[in-house]
């Protein structure tokens, strides 16, 4: 680094699993004098780790967290798309794609739970939708008899509703959930195969793994499709630099990852200090604020008055013309079409 | 960003205790260049927290959080 600079940033990093760890790390960062932390913590280790938090006065910026109760605003802060937003986007595209029989196929997993369970309450909420049914799958490699149960279950659901064509699958895989889906693909048998009719809906951090898989990609583009949300917008000169550093699969869940923590450096910045987390924590807001104009994707990472990230606009990609495509931006009001080549 | 420096408060104040003021700043400035000097370098520490089950996810974050470190401390 310039050794002509007056501070230099140092951080000292803590792997752990589970609430229980998360409790002990903060601890230990609180023993050795650092109130500032960044990282990933899901909502039941931050839930767990509440007290701890506010009792040692720290600051902290989560990732990967959902719910917005989570962000505390005088500890807490939280970045990335909460869960009550994202189940409404899944619900509401579903609806207006008159996709109105759903089903979810979930991975057993606590974020996927909450969606899961969120999107069934949604859609069941509505006059003009109908749950047909939940399957959940287990997380990683799944064995034949599991493929087969899967398999099976799906077929079960599509011939329970009433029209093919409505039928809207919420799909919460991540990489490793790519078998799950090869064994849904089996039930393509030819033309006319039910399966053909129905439309997939699932993370846009799937994509990556529907695009380096041929045999999945040309499935789905039989298929109604594959919708991915939420997607980054387009990319601007912060998401280049960071793609060309980490990689090319680059999903939001990356720019949320970064953000994470250079929000809080920005705001160590600011306060002139690290360790006093009443001036850190009282410069945030202008930190978070200051990354907006230049943030990855132009995800906006506004701090509201509670600590959450504000809610954002979501773009949805879709399968158009046999490459992913931004098609839509979904914020709380409305649909916005853009129809755009993906460029990634 | 920004060396390490005093800023003084001087807007709106009465003359006289800007001038006060003024000149605990110069002798603020005149040890800030001192510590300059000798190529000190004040260090500040904060947490990377990963709690996460899945190791690519973990792999993933470190990989960025190493990227926002390096970024803020090259300025």
């Amino acid at each position: 680094m310039d050794e002509n600079r007056g501070w230099q940033l140092e951080a000292e990093v803590e792997v752990v699993q589970g609430a229980e760890g998360a409790v002990v790390a903060l601890e230990r960062f609180n023993n050795a004098g650092i109130t500032a932390v960044a990282g990933i913590i899901p909502d039941s280790s931050l839930t767990a780790a509440d007290r701890a938090i506010h009792d040692n006065n720290m600051v902290v910026v989560a990732y990967l967290t959902g719910f917005k109760e989570n962000a505390k605003p005088d500890n807490v802060y939280r970045v990335g798309t909460n869960y009550e937003h994202l189940s409404e986007a899944f619900v509401e595209i579903m609806n207006e794609d008159g996709k109105n029989e759903v089903m979810t196929l979930f991975i057993n997993s606590p974020v996927s739970r909450v969606l899961n369970s969120s999107i069934y309450d949604l859609a069941g909420a509505k006059s003009d939708m109908t749950v047909l049914g939940s399957i959940k799958f287990t997380p990683g490699a799944i064995s034949d008899a599991e493929g087969d149960s899967i398999r099976d279950s799906v077929a079960r659901l599509i011939a329970s509703a009433q029209d093919t064509s409505e039928i809207g699958i919420f799909f919460s895989g991540i990489s490793s959930s790519l078998p799950v889906l090869q064994a849904v693909a089996e039930l393509d048998t030819g033309p006319g195969s039910p399966i053909r009719d129905v439309t997939i809906y699932g993370f846009d951090s799937f994509r990556p793994t529907i695009e380096t898989d041929a045999g999945t990609f040309e499935f789905l583009q039989r298929t109604g499709g594959f919708h991915g949300v939420p997607s980054g917008g387009h990319e601007n000169e912060e998401s280049i630099r960071i793609d060309s550093i980490l990689g090319r699969s680059i999903t939001v869940v990356t720019y949320d990852s970064y953000t994470s923590l250079y929000i809080l450096g920005l705001a160590v910045d600011l306060a002139g200090t690290a360790a006093d987390a009443d001036a850190v924590k009282a410069k945030m807001h202008e930190a978070a604020a200051s990354y907006t104009p230049i943030a990855a994707r132009g995800l906006p990472t506004d701090l509201d008055a509670n600590g959450d990230v504000v809610e954002r606009d979501l773009h949805i990609s879709s399968i158009q013309h046999g490459q992913f495509e931004f098609t839509r931006k979904y914020d709380p009001d409305a649909f916005h079409r853009i129809n755009q080549t993906i460029d990634f | 960003m920004p060396r390490t420096s005093c800023r003084l408060p001087v807007r709106g104040l009465p003359v006289i205790f800007a001038a006060v003021l003024i000149t605990a700043g110069l002798l603020f400035a005149a040890a800030d260049q001192a510590t300059d000097a000798q190529q000190q370098v004040e260090t500040r520490k904060i947490g990377i927290l990963l709690n996460h089950n899945s190791k690519a996810i973990t792999d993933l974050a470190a990989k960025t959080y190493d990227l926002a470190v390096s970024t803020l401390t090259s300025g």
